[in-house]
């Protein structure tokens, strides 16, 4: 009698331990599709692995996974909520921590500022991460990288060794931008200035000369005591011309900025060595 | 007595064996479930492909209409109709076809046709309703005619049917504007033809600023002014001719966003009501 129950038992145990080996053996399968890149593959397979996983053993490891995997695929909402969950299935502060910053980093990446900047007050008021402060002022930074206030991120590289580089990178940026205020300043000044500040010299040429015209044919309309023209040709054309070359230099300043932004961020992508989001 | 023992364990591991081989995460009872958790968890593309994986494996009826209904759901209708039309004679012919006549209706293809043919095909009495129904709905967005508006009475139910009689109203008498005629109520009158198109501040704001232009054109002529009078009369010319122009494209998007707003609002209509989707589709997911 106690032979056969042993045997019952032993059956159980068999069947346990190979149902264990199958789940194991499909997390190596995925971590293998995700390190050939093969990430659709990937999350089919890593759902797949967390609807037989009736424990929930592998519960933080596959949705960490799926995350990293919508992530590379530029699915970012999805990797947000995948890494949501297993945030909820983290295991330990460290696991907590990393998953958190994950998620912060993903914000960073879709311009979330205010998101990811709540997200980092929240851990550096958590005591179980007073001594990760430094890394939290480094994704500070980048966070204002990405919002575009490269003085504030110079500021929050500013007191980490690692991130000299990046400091220098970002005032660098600062120096090169140009002022949308001082644009529009000095084409309120001198119609076309602003764009020719901005280096698009033609508009600026063609800005002046349309308000020189116009505000030539308003003064000499109303020196004929002809006021009824000289408010036409003033509202409707030399007001339009003067109001249209403010609007200019400030797109311009804009679009400048734009592209110095975006070649930095570019650069930052493809040589920045260092951890970035 | 240890022979016995030995081949009591050997017994005992090799079903165990056996099981774990058939029990796989690939086994296809544990695909099938998988495929449909996917399907519930509205992730369409990995289900159609673990049913397509079984169905390769099995052909068979049911896994093709859940392929279907993923590709109906990923709003790929193409694929989903061939799926459907290929189900017609299947065990699943009934909800196939009305799935089939719903995807054409949503290509707008050649639904009028496919409804004739399919006509006294569905033998289940709510299935047969919703047929009516999708053929009372590709009548309407085809212009019903008059004689035919009392099959609404008889196939749908309570306010439903007043606005079903409005939308055909509209769709049979569509409330258009002639870009053609708006142009030359502009060329008459500038802003007419924009105020025809219902663009009020547009067609004032023409009249108002041609009527200007034109003054001063001429009484800068008048007054011998003939640099200032040039540069108004192109200013004239300039809004005239923009304005008659105006009018034609805005008689055209009138046109176009009154028949995007009829097709939009008959579109959530019918989704609202989910008319012809078959129970199985809805109540297969918790």
């Amino acid at each position: 009698m106690k032979s056969r129950w042993l045997l019952f038992i032993l059956v159980i145990f068999f069947q346990q331990g190979f149902a264990q080996i199958q789940l194991e053996e499909q997390l190596a399968f995925v971590e293998s599709l995700f390190a050939q890149e093969k990430y659709f593959d990937a999350i089919t397979e890593a759902k797949r692995l967390s609807f037989f996983d009736s424990s929930n053993q592998y519960s933080y490891k596959v949705n960490s996974l799926i995350a990293e995997s919508y992530k590379s695929g530029n699915k970012l909402s999805e990797a947000v909520n995948y890494f949501t969950k297993a945030e909820r299935e983290s295991r330990n502060p460290e696991e907590l921590f990393s998953t958190k910053i994950k998620i912060i980093k993903i914000n960073i990446l879709r311009r979330a500022f205010y998101l990811a900047d709540h997200q980092l007050v929240e851990l550096e008021r958590d005591t179980r991460f007073i001594a990760d402060s430094s890394s939290l002022r480094y994704w500070r930074g980048w966070n204002y990288l990405f919002h575009d206030d490269w003085q504030q991120a110079a500021d929050e590289f500013s007191g980490i060794d690692s991130a000299a580089a990046l400091k220098n990178i970002c005032e660098e940026v600062q120096k090169r931008k140009y002022s949308v205020s001082f644009a529009k300043g000095i084409s309120a000044v001198l119609p076309g200035a602003g764009q020719i500040y901005t280096g698009n010299y033609l508009s600026g040429i063609l800005s002046l000369g349309w308000n020189i015209l116009f505000g030539y044919l308003t003064v000499q309309a109303f020196s004929a005591e002809r006021v009824f023209d000289g408010m036409a040709v003033g509202t409707m054309l030399w007001l339009r011309f003067y109001d249209g070359n403010l609007s200019n230099a400030e797109k311009f300043a804009v679009e400048k900025n734009e592209i110095i932004n975006n070649e930095t961020l570019n650069f930052l992508q493809k040589n920045y060595q260092g951890l970035k989001p | 007595m240890m022979q016995k023992t030995i081949f009591f364990v050997l017994l005992s591991i090799f079903p165990s064996l056996l099981f774990s081989q058939a029990s796989g995460l690939f086994a296809p009872e544990k695909r099938k479930a998988f495929a449909d958790y996917l399907f519930c968890e509205k992730d369409y593309l990995r289900a159609s492909e673990e049913y397509e994986a079984l169905n390769n494996l099995n052909k068979n009826d049911s896994l093709s209409y859940s392929i279907g209904l993923c590709f109906l759901k990923m709003n790929e209708y193409g694929k989903a109709e061939d799926v459907f039309y290929q189900l017609r004679n299947s065990t699943l012919g009934e909800e196939s076809r009305l799935l089939y006549l719903k995807t054409s209706f949503l290509l707008n293809n050649n639904i009028e046709e496919k409804t004739d043919s399919f006509s006294n095909q569905f033998g289940n009495k709510d299935l047969e309703t919703s047929f009516r129904r999708l053929d009372l709905a590709a009548q309407i967005k085809a212009g019903m005619s008059q004689a035919s508006l009392h099959s609404l009475d008889t196939n749908f139910e309570g306010t439903d049917v007043q606005l079903l009689r409005s939308f055909a109203e509209n769709f049979s008498h569509p409330n258009r504007k002639s870009p053609f005629a708006a142009a030359l109520f502009s060329a008459v009158l500038p802003g007419a033809g924009k105020i025809y198109t219902k663009n009020y501040g547009d067609g004032i704001t023409s009249l108002i600023v041609t009527s200007l232009f034109s003054f001063l054109w001429y009484d800068n002529f008048r007054a011998g002014h003939p640099t200032r009078a040039w540069i108004f009369a192109g200013l004239t010319g300039f809004f005239y001719w923009g304005n008659v122009y105006g009018s034609y494209i805005s008689a055209r998007n009138y046109n176009l966003e009154k028949a995007e707003e009829l097709n939009n609002e008959f579109d959530s209509f019918l989704n609202s009501k989910n008319y012809f989707v078959p129970k199985k589709i809805e109540g297969s997911c918790k």
